[in-house]
């Protein structure tokens, strides 16, 4: 036996159907109205995990997912009117009754927390997609915007904190440093500022609606049209700055394998420098030096990664496949 | 036929309901279920209009109209055990004006609305989606 509390109810229709309940200790559960009961509305409940709540809420999940394949332990069966703050008893049970079980695709709208800084942006699509231009495009889009997230610093205390310390975790070997590092940015983002799709349209011109940061998202529409400008310095730069490493051996070793000297680190410094002003992000040579805590051989290696998303980008464009990328809807 | 805040409502209203503070929705319109691709007038009968004898936490709400402030939230309203016994297909559009009654938003995507005795909701209701479309 359970003393539950509702603490709120997530969705309505003439009686509450989807409600939030929480035990003493804090722990939360999802309930599920399946009839009438002799005193009040029968519902069963599911212990749910927080992550679990905000993928609920952020609508990743369905109700039908939350309480069968994430349910553990019993199910908590009582009846309750779904007022908040009412208190109830209910008796575990191993076993759902019959027929109570939502249908898939039971989405709950209207209780994700909203970014204040989110805007629709649109890219254009024309020409042949294929299943692999997908993921490719929607891989640059995502690593191009952790990044970019983790640049203009667009996120709270909490998440900057995790964000910052990844630049560090990283010992930019080169090979999956990259891969993990976009793919744990990204992860480090809050749930509510993270880059959505809200439609695809595949047609010629067809398009792809996202939901995001509009700062990030117009500093990517920026340096991508950069790169694609006929005098473009970055791609000298990113050759010039691959090359000078690859030369000295240090594109797979970190500063750990390496005893940099004092001048080396001086090189390395202006060759930032010198990279970030070609790829647009002068602005931005200090504070990724910072988040590379000072060492410039890390900060050159991350730059360089960014530059081959972006200029991933920046290749669809050239083709034509992505046009007017990331403008206002 | 209630009097209530000084107005005249649709269905007979218990003591100090519609409640004086009341939050008002932003949505222009809002979604009523349907079981069929046409409404009738029977389609915007309150529960207690429905069900005379049934016990309800409530009795204001009780006897509102409950609508959607999305056509998601209505998909997936019909997808829980309770409201697939009921068999709800459609939608339809109701505007949502002060005009027409009160309106209270209780949750992000639910609205209770208590319609003046001047409303006929069948003449002021817009297009009918299909849920399943």
């Amino acid at each position: 036996m359970a003393k539950l509390t509702i603490e709120k109810i997530l969705l309505s229709y003439e009686v509450p159907l989807v409600a939030l309940a929480k035990s003493k200790n804090g722990d939360r559960y999802l309930g599920v109205n399946y009839e009438d009961g002799e005193t009040a509305f029968k519902f069963y409940f599911s212990k749910i995990k927080i992550e679990h709540l905000k993928q609920l809420f952020s609508e990743k999940i369905d109700v039908h997912y939350a309480i069968t394949k994430l349910h553990t332990g019993k199910y908590e069966l009582g009846e309750v009117w779904g007022n908040p703050g009412e208190e109830f008893k209910t008796k575990g049970f191993s076993e759902l009754p019959l027929d109570s079980l939502p249908e898939p695709g039971m989405f709950i709208p209207g209780h994700a927390p909203e970014s204040l800084n989110s805007d629709f942006k649109v890219v254009n699509i024309d020409g042949q997609w294929e299943i692999s231009d997908l993921r490719k495009f929607s891989d640059l889009v995502q690593d191009c915007y952790s990044f970019g997230f983790a640049l203009l610093g667009a996120t709270g205390n909490a998440a900057t904190k995790k964000i910052n310390s990844l630049f560090h975790k990283h010992p930019w070997r080169g090979g999956f440093s990259s891969v993990n590092f976009f793919k744990e940015l990204y992860k480090n983002i809050p749930n509510e500022d993270r880059a959505g799709i809200r439609k695809i349209e595949y047609a010629s011109p067809g398009e792809i609606k996202f939901y995001m940061n509009g700062d990030v998202a117009d500093s990517i529409r920026e340096l991508v049209n950069g790169i694609n400008e006929d005098k473009s310095p970055a791609r000298d730069a990113y050759k010039k700055a691959y090359v000078y490493l690859q030369d000295l051996g240090w594109l797979s070793k970190s500063d750990a394998d390496i005893a940099l000297s004092s001048q080396d680190i001086e090189a390395l410094t202006e060759l930032l420098e010198e990279t970030c002003k070609a790829f647009g992000l002068e602005e931005s040579a200090e504070h990724i030096l910072d988040l590379a805590s000072g060492d410039p051989l890390s900060a050159i290696k991350i730059v360089l990664a960014y530059y081959r998303r972006l200029q991933g980008l920046a290749d669809y464009v050239a083709t034509g496949k992505a046009q007017d990328i990331f403008h206002d809807a | 036929m209630s009097h209530a805040n000084g107005f005249d409502f649709l269905e007979p209203l218990p003591p100090s309901c519609p409640p004086a503070d009341v939050n008002m929705p932003t949505e222009e319109t809002l979604w009523r279920l349907l079981r069929a691709k046409s409404h009738t007038a029977d389609d915007f009968d309150s529960q207690r209009k429905r069900v005379s004898n049934h016990k309800y936490p409530d009795e204001c709400l009780a006897r509102s109209v409950s609508l959607m402030t999305s056509l998601a939230a209505c998909r997936a309203a019909v997808k829980s055990p309770r409201m697939i016994k009921m068999k709800f297909t459609h939608a339809v559009e109701i505007p949502c004006d002060s005009d027409l009654g009160v309106w209270h938003q209780d949750q992000p995507n639910h609205v209770n609305w208590w319609p003046y005795l001047t409303v006929t909701p069948t003449s002021i209701a817009g297009k009918v989606e299909d849920l399943n479309g």
